[in-house]
């Protein structure tokens, strides 16, 4: 459960400030941002994950307040319950594809890198098309490839939050239901927690929950 | 630490040439010292045994680095060579062995030393073909001249001539290969050793012609009495001493008076030794000859190249601290580089020792291949390290 009070956050040297007074996804939630640029989803995805923290107010996820630790507190909580899927894919350009969804098992010692989870990837990359292209580097992968790849890595440890920034804006529409779909499963079998923050209003019907940041702010604002 | 390793020799793999690039300058800065000190430790080494086992050396007045030198390798040949007659005076002596080296001439390029059998026992050298010579006209062939000539025994070597227009003497002679020396890693391998008296017979102080006894050509005979017979130019002495013409071979003047250029005496013991340097050194002497400790002189040489040497040491390490500081620069740039790397690590959550783990291991990686890199260089020339010094000091004639 991902528990937000008082939350007030805002960028050095900025005009931008976002007030959260409450809110609460539960365990298992798939709940989508929307909203346009500059709205603060973004900045909302980088609290809850605690790589920022809020000059007030808490961020709690299950029995993890993020507001309290320090980095190297929020670094494990990070790495050992978060899936990330980033905007820009974030892939790194030496390893290739199997080698970059296999990145949270090597970057993370609590994680062991087996047999089974090698088989898992597979499974993954075959799920989401992209299997032939196992041993080829980002830069021989088009977007689309490119942002399964993020999706797979994010998944591959079976974290009990999922963070997604745009995991669909580089995909085609067949890709972008597979995708979903893998999001969905991955939260409905481990019952992880889904915060997928998009532009894209033609994915939210898989959602339990759908908030316009902008309305959202408003309201926070208003209150 | 393993998965820090797998990750960061993926990142050297993908980045294969900047990381060559690294390892090259890594390897060049270590192997360079390195490269060094061997040459110089093996040139130590080689020059000074060979020093060792020559005690002292009797020789004309002049540089003693020369006349070491010369006798140990053949270089150089002295100006004013001793006389005979000093063999004799160390010979009576009874304090050492005297070895005689007359080296003043070349075959194709290589020194002919004149001496005498006892040379091959004090170098402890091996014939490995054929025998040492025994008569006139006969040389032994050290193991690179053999190889390099082509020579095998039975074969004929003839001296260079030193001064084509000079028809009074120094003919060359052509003598005949009766042996070949085993390799020895010392300058005897590229030297030619004839007797004494065949090296004398090059410098014109013997010869062998036709009879003139019976002879009537008044172009060939100048002058004939009691006492001998005076031949003009036209009669020509032989350029080979076979069996045959052994009996006609004669020698002009006092044989105590023919050049030696070197002797090599091998006292008794310590006394004897130090009883041949007083004679030697003793004020009245005259400066005739001198005595010298081929090892003294030696370890006075290589103090001269171990000063030099220090100035090299020092700027290698200029290099390497230089090399160092680009090294940095490489690292700082390539971590600039890296941020957005590093930045999505963080944001996975990777902990600082881990990221610090990845840093640490491409530099292991890095200075390690330079390390092998290192060692294989030092492998493969430390044999061939061997045979540059054997050049140079062999082929320094």
């Amino acid at each position: 459960m991902i528990q937000i009070e008082q939350l007030l956050f805002r960028y050095p040297r900025s005009p931008f400030v976002l007030r959260i007074k409450e809110l609460t996804i539960a365990d298992g939630e798939k709940v989508a941002f929307v909203g346009p640029s500059g709205s603060g989803k973004t900045t909302l995805l980088n609290l809850i994950s605690g790589i920022t923290v809020p000059q007030q107010g808490h961020v709690r996820v299950d029995d993890f307040s993020i507001s309290g630790k320090s980095d190297s507190q929020r670094r494990d909580f990070r790495i050992s319950h978060i899936g990330f899927v980033f905007q820009q894919f974030e892939l790194l350009s030496y390893l290739n594809l199997l080698d970059n969804i296999l990145l949270p098992y090597r970057i993370n010692r609590a994680l062991e890198l087996n047999a089974a989870v090698r088989e898992r990837a597979r499974e993954l990359t075959a799920k989401l098309g992209i299997a032939d292209k196992s041993l080829r580097y980002p830069r021989q992968l088009s977007q689309g490839e490119q942002q399964r790849t993020a999706l797979c890595r994010a998944v591959i440890a079976r974290p009990k939050l999922i963070l997604a920034d745009e995991p669909t804006g580089n995909l085609d529409e067949e890709n972008k239901q597979i995708a979903l779909d893998l999001l969905f499963q991955q939260s409905a079998e481990h019952r992880a927690t889904l915060v997928v923050v998009t532009h894209d209003l033609g994915i939210l019907s898989g959602f339990n929950r759908v908030i316009d940041f902008r309305e959202f702010r408003s309201a926070e604002d208003a209150a | 630490m393993s998965h820090a390793f797998f990750l960061a020799a993926r990142y050297l793999a993908f980045h294969r040439w900047k990381t060559a690039l690294i390892v090259v300058c890594l390897t060049l800065t270590g192997f360079v010292p390195i490269l060094l000190w061997l040459v110089l430790d093996e040139f130590d080494q080689r020059i000074a045994a060979r020093a060792e086992r020559t005690p002292l050396v009797i020789g004309p007045p002049g540089s003693g680095v020369d006349l070491t030198l010369h006798a140990l390798y053949f270089t150089s040949r002295p100006k004013d060579p001793l006389p005979t007659r000093e063999l004799k005076r160390v010979t009576e002596s009874q304090l050492a062995q005297p070895v005689p080296l007359h080296c003043h001439f070349t075959a194709r390029g290589f020194p002919i030393v004149g001496t005498t059998i006892d040379y091959f026992d004090v170098r402890q050298l091996a014939v490995e073909q054929g025998r040492l010579f025994v008569t006139l006209g006969e040389c032994v062939v050290g193991s690179e001249v053999a190889r390099e000539l082509r020579l095998q025994v039975a074969d004929k070597l003839m001296s260079d001539r030193e001064n084509l227009v000079d028809i009074a003497g120094q003919y060359p002679l052509r003598m005949t290969v009766v042996g070949i020396l085993a390799r020895s890693g010392t300058a005897d391998d590229r030297a030619v050793f004839t007797d004494l008296k065949s090296s004398w017979m090059m410098l014109g102080l013997g010869h062998g012609h036709d009879d003139l006894r019976d002879e009537t050509d008044p172009h060939k005979v100048l002058a004939r009495d009691s006492r001998g017979i005076v031949a003009s130019a036209a009669v020509l002495p032989y350029l080979e001493i076979t069996p045959e013409l052994m009996s006609t071979v004669h020698f002009h003047g006092d044989p105590d008076e023919f050049p030696i250029s070197a002797i090599l005496a091998f006292p008794r013991d310590e006394k004897s030794a130090t009883l041949l340097i007083g004679r030697y050194e003793a004020p009245g002497q005259g400066k005739s000859a001198q005595v010298i400790v081929p090892q003294k002189v030696i370890r006075e040489l290589m103090k001269l190249v171990f000063q030099v040497t220090q100035l090299f040491h020092a700027n290698m390490l200029l290099v390497a601290i230089s090399t160092a500081c680009l090294l940095g620069l490489v690292i700082a740039l390539s971590m600039r580089l890296r941020a957005n790397e590093m930045e999505t690590m963080f944001r996975m959550g990777c902990s600082r020792s881990m990221i610090f783990n990845l840093q640490a291991a491409e530099m292991i990686l890095v200075f390690a291949l330079a390390a092998i890199f290192i060692g294989a260089l030092v492998w493969l020339t430390k044999g061939w390290v061997g045979q540059v010094i054997e050049r140079l000091i062999v082929g320094a004639t």
